[in-house]
């Protein structure tokens, strides 16, 4: 091929990425606003810019959450998002910046698949299927996380790593993408999970491991290992080895996984990026035997180790889990073309790559399209929670479903009882199961002891807390003697009540 | 030409080795007289120094119930010439040098290159468990030792090995089967199997022979028991490892590894005691000089390793050492930090203050500290066999009404209530206001008569 025509083609690609960056970023952000407003969880990276931009910190103290607690974190995203709130407004640091970074997956994922397929044709394909992922549209949508950066970060990472083992080069930008994925999300967990089964995958394929794989798999594992224990060093200390699950309650935890059927899995990894992403690693283990196969059949089988053991959040584990297999999809793309040139229907190979391309179209763009915000506050929630800013006096304490912690501190501005981040939180497990016995009571007698125990001196009731305790009306709250309605929405769904009794000593259980 | 490196003499690495020893364990100490506290470190070395103290002059009513091992005997029979302050705290480090004597002389034999046991040496003497046996008046000290000099001796006298080897009993029958378990593995590796039969076949006869006309073996007492979250000194563990240290171990095992048979079922016994350490926190004091010495193993890989990238190299070997580090000052830090510490201390002379025969009713960890330097009589602690006063304090602590807490609080006569901040964190309340912190707060028969932040002493005026 001539230079002029390779670079023709490079602006061509170039040209497409950039397209596709624009297409999925796009479709994202007009997800996000469906609603004017972040998701429950949107609310808390909110506030910790605020105290960056009063303070110079991140809310390492938090007075509002679960009545005042300690927080540890990783600050790196909190002042990148900070820094970006200088000069953006608040809310596109939920709504717009986290799907920008999402939507920058095609950029590595291109890189990555062109050393898989050698082609560029395919590895456009495969960058847009690695985009297009359903299960990578239910995550950062419009919670202001650090995850979709983080996803980005770790595809960056792969693509070095497997470059830099090929040609030598970039070892500097690894090292960079390595530390900044080590400092940003605990997802680095995944690279140095990866990188240990590609080794030993290599092991038993009787493969060279080469000196430089072993060094790096070395610095990745003593990095990640003293920043995890520098940064969660409390969290370590307090929870012992229940900090791997985040100290998540378990019936919350098994709420989440006991949510998703084996179809809805396959069908938010993507059912095409699935059969084709398994047929490559397959072919690619078995025939060829290359390195780069190897390593993603390591990294796709890292991911479902964590999520078999739950260490990881579900939808995350599954929009890896996509993006792993939409990569390994564009090496079986490449080898299905390259079957079909050798046979009588070599007319037909590209037609056989458009008619599989179609069916992903088909099958994703509709749950894409309709992709729906399931956990954004309504206006309802919003009405009621700013009159309790404005009305409620400074030390009120509300109680609500967890899931809404973020959204009381972050609205009403008042102290939660409880929120989704259970590090650093002593006996956890208690508080939750307290949440839902107070909504499922009966009686005042235990509704006040409850509150009291936690010193709450507000009750939210909401489609939430129904959603969390299936009581859409917890009957304790009818005894007017020791509850006062203090705030309905307009549209009646949300209701705020006050306690206005309290229990003497002889009258606790 | 090049110029051979001078290597030092193992005298001398050994003389720097006792003094870095002698260094880490005096810290603590230092630190914490600095801060005006003089007291031992931790509950253990008050119970153990009671208990000893018990032997030679029966004075504390709940102590009774409890038998004393070698290692108290060893302790009374030091507190008959000299002080119990200056008893309790130069025993251990006396241990601690002796230990590390031996080490480096069985490393001698073990580890040909001066390096490699320099460096094992070096991680012996850092690692939290040396650290936190040889500052802390515990059996675990005597343990090491006896164990180190089992192996010393194994290879000059497998007589006066097995002799050793029974004195371990004494302190603790788990002690003695690891290390038999152990001396087996280091037999096979050694290639001197018979050796190990001969010690342990002694050791063995002499444990029947002394249990049987003294009552030695000491079983259950005074160890502290453990759970998975008390292996990692990172999760929390005050006898536990070093994450990194271990890691390192792991690198020296593979460095190490042979297709040997013997070396294979030696491998076998040691993984096998390896995972009993889990559970079991002698035998994680006891595997420490095998760590050590495989740790040292693994950093002289990592140094020696033709690394192909410079930087990652670097950057993993400063890793390495930073991570070491940061153990190690998390750990001293700890020792500095272990109770008593100077609010409590004081909390605890005020309790002094209190009418002779007050009973205080506090969290078990407390019951030692109340007694010993507190000098009450604790109504709960952690040697206390009698279970109805277990439940009895389980139902005063979590009770709200005082028509279940006052009956109780009366028939056990206590008076005194002391609350610190360990017990209101997870200890035994979870929440500001939880059972007995709510009628503390609010009934008029609890009266506050001190308060210094988060230790607390009421009296019941019934």
């Amino acid at each position: 091929m001539a230079p002029e025509q390779a670079t023709a083609r490079q602006q061509t690609a170039t040209r497409i990425i950039i397209a596709l960056f624009i297409i999925i970023a796009a479709t994202r952000i007009i997800i996000a606003y469906q609603s004017p407003h972040p998701d429950y969880d949107g609310y808390l990276p909110l506030r910790q810019v605020e105290s960056i931009h009063q303070t110079g910190l991140p809310l390492f103290e938090d007075e509002l959450s679960y009545g005042g607690r300690a927080r540890v974190f990783s600050p790196l995203y909190t002042y990148l998002i900070a820094l970006f709130g200088l000069v953006l407004p608040k809310l596109w640091l939920v709504k717009v910046l986290p799907n920008l970074f999402a939507a920058a997956i095609v950029i590595p994922a291109y890189a990555f698949a062109r050393i898989l397929t050698k082609h560029e044709g395919l590895a456009i394909i495969t960058a847009g299927m690695t985009g297009l992922i359903p299960a990578l549209f239910l995550i950062g949508i419009n919670d202001g996380s650090p995850i979709t950066l983080s996803i980005t970060l770790l595809v960056t990472t792969m693509y070095l790593f497997i470059k830099s083992r090929k040609s030598g080069k970039h070892l500097d930008w690894l090292l960079i993408a390595l530390v900044a994925l080590i400092l940003l999300h605990p997802l680095s967990l995944v690279f140095l999970i990866g990188l240990l089964l590609y080794t030993a995958l290599l092991r038993v394929q009787s493969m060279k491991i080469s000196p430089k794989d072993v060094e790096l798999l070395l610095f990745t594992l003593f990095f990640t290992a003293w920043f995890s224990l520098v940064v969660f060093k409390k969290a370590f200390v307090m929870h012992g080895s229940n900090v791997i699950w985040q100290n998540i309650p378990a019936m919350e935890l098994s709420a989440v996984f006991s949510k998703v059927t084996l179809l809805s899995a396959i069908s938010s990894t993507g059912f095409i990026a699935l059969i084709l992403g398994v047929g490559g690693l397959y072919y690619g283990l078995t025939e060829t035997k290359r390195k780069s196969i190897v390593f993603l059949t390591g990294m796709v089988a890292g991911v479902v180790i964590l999520i078999w053991f739950r260490l990881i959040a579900l939808r995350t584990g599954l929009a890896l889990l996509g993006i792993l297999l939409a990569l390994a999809s564009g090496y079986a793309l490449h080898r299905i073309v390259d079957y079909l040139r050798k046979t009588k229907a070599a007319r037909l190979a590209w037609a056989a790559v458009a008619g599989i391309i179609a069916i992903f179209v088909i099958a994703t763009l509709p749950s894409m399209l309709t992709t729906e915000l399931t956990d954004t506050p309504t206006a309802a929630d919003i009405e009621v929670l700013t009159w309790a800013d404005e009305h409620l006096s400074e030390d009120a304490i509300i109680m609500g479903a967890p899931i809404e912690g973020n959204l009381i501190a972050g609205v009403a501005h008042r102290k939660n009882v409880m929120d989704t981040d259970y590090l650093l939180i002593p006996r956890v497990e208690e508080r939750y199961e307290d949440t839902i016995t107070l909504y499922k009571s009966f009686f005042k007698i235990d509704a006040v002891s409850i509150l009291q125990k936690y010193g709450a001196t507000h009750v939210y009731v909401s489609p939430q807390t129904e959603a969390f305790t299936d009581v859409a009306h917890p009957r304790f709250l009818d005894d007017e003697q020791c509850f006062s309605l203090v705030k309905t929405a307009t549209d009646g769904t949300v209701q705020l009540y006050g306690l206005t009794c309290s229990l003497r000593g002889e009258e606790y259980g | 030409m090049v110029e051979e490196r001078r290597m030092p003499s193992d005298g001398f690495v050994l003389a720097v080795l006792v003094l870095l020893a002698v260094f880490f364990v005096l810290t603590p100490f230092t630190a914490r007289s600095l801060q005006g506290n003089n007291a031992l470190l931790g509950e253990q070395s008050h119970f153990h120094l009671g208990l000893a103290q018990n032997m030679l002059e029966p004075s504390s009513y709940h102590l009774q119930d409890v038998t004393p091992t070698l290692f108290n005997s060893l302790v009374a029979g030091i507190l008959i010439i000299a002080n119990p302050m200056l008893t309790s705290k130069l025993l251990p480090i006396i241990l601690g040098v002796a230990s590390v004597i031996l080490f480096f002389l069985t490393a001698q034999r073990v580890l040909g290159d001066m390096e490699e046991r320099s460096l094992a040496g070096l991680l012996f003497i850092i690692s939290p468990l040396f650290i936190v046996v040889f500052t802390t008046l515990t059996p675990a000290s005597l343990v090491l030792f006896l164990s180190l000099l089992c192996w010393w001796l194994y290879d000059r006298s497998p007589v006066l090995s097995g002799v050793t080897l029974s004195l371990l009993v004494g302190v603790h029958a788990t002690a003695f089967i690891v290390t038999a378990v152990l001396l087996v593995a280091y037999g096979l590796l050694r290639g001197s199997w018979k050796h190990a039969a001969v010690s342990g076949a002694i050791g063995l006869f002499l444990m029947v022979l002394l249990d049987a006309f003294f009552g030695f073996v000491a079983g259950d007492a005074l160890i502290m028991s453990s759970s998975f979250n008390d292996f990692f000194v990172s999760l929390g563990a005050n006898f536990g490892y070093s994450f990194f240290l271990l890691f390192l171990a792991a690198v020296g095992v593979i460095a190490a590894w042979s297709k040997e048979r013997r070396q294979i079922v030696a491998s076998l016994i040691i993984g096998g005691v390896f995972v009993f350490s889990f559970s079991d926190m002698l035998a994680r004091v006891l595997l420490v000089p095998l760590v050590a010495m495989l740790a040292g193993k693994g950093v002289l890989v990592l140094l020696r390793r033709p690394w192909t990238v410079r930087s990652i190299r670097n950057i993993t070997l400063f890793l390495v050492g930073l991570s070491l580090l940061f153990t190690l000052v998390f750990t001293i830090s700890g020792q500095v930090k272990a109770e008593p510490t100077m609010e409590k201390l004081e909390a605890l002379r005020f309790l002094h203050t209190s009418p002779p025969d007050a009973v205080v009713l506090s969290s078990p960890d407390n019951g030692v500290l109340i007694e010993r330097l507190g000098r009450r009589q604790a109504f709960l602690d952690n040697a206390q066999q009698d279970q109805e006063r277990w439940s009895a304090a389980q139902q005063v602590f979590l009770s709200y009404r005082m028509g279940t807490t006052v009956p109780l609080l009366q028939e056990y006569g206590i008076t005194y209530v002391f609350v610190d901040e360990r017990m209101r964190d997870g200890g035994v309340w979870t929440y500001e206001e939880q059972g007995l912190l709510f009628l503390l707060k609010y009934d008029d028969r609890f009266v506050k008569l001190y308060d210094a932040g988060s230790n607390v002493v009421y009296r019941f005026t019934g």
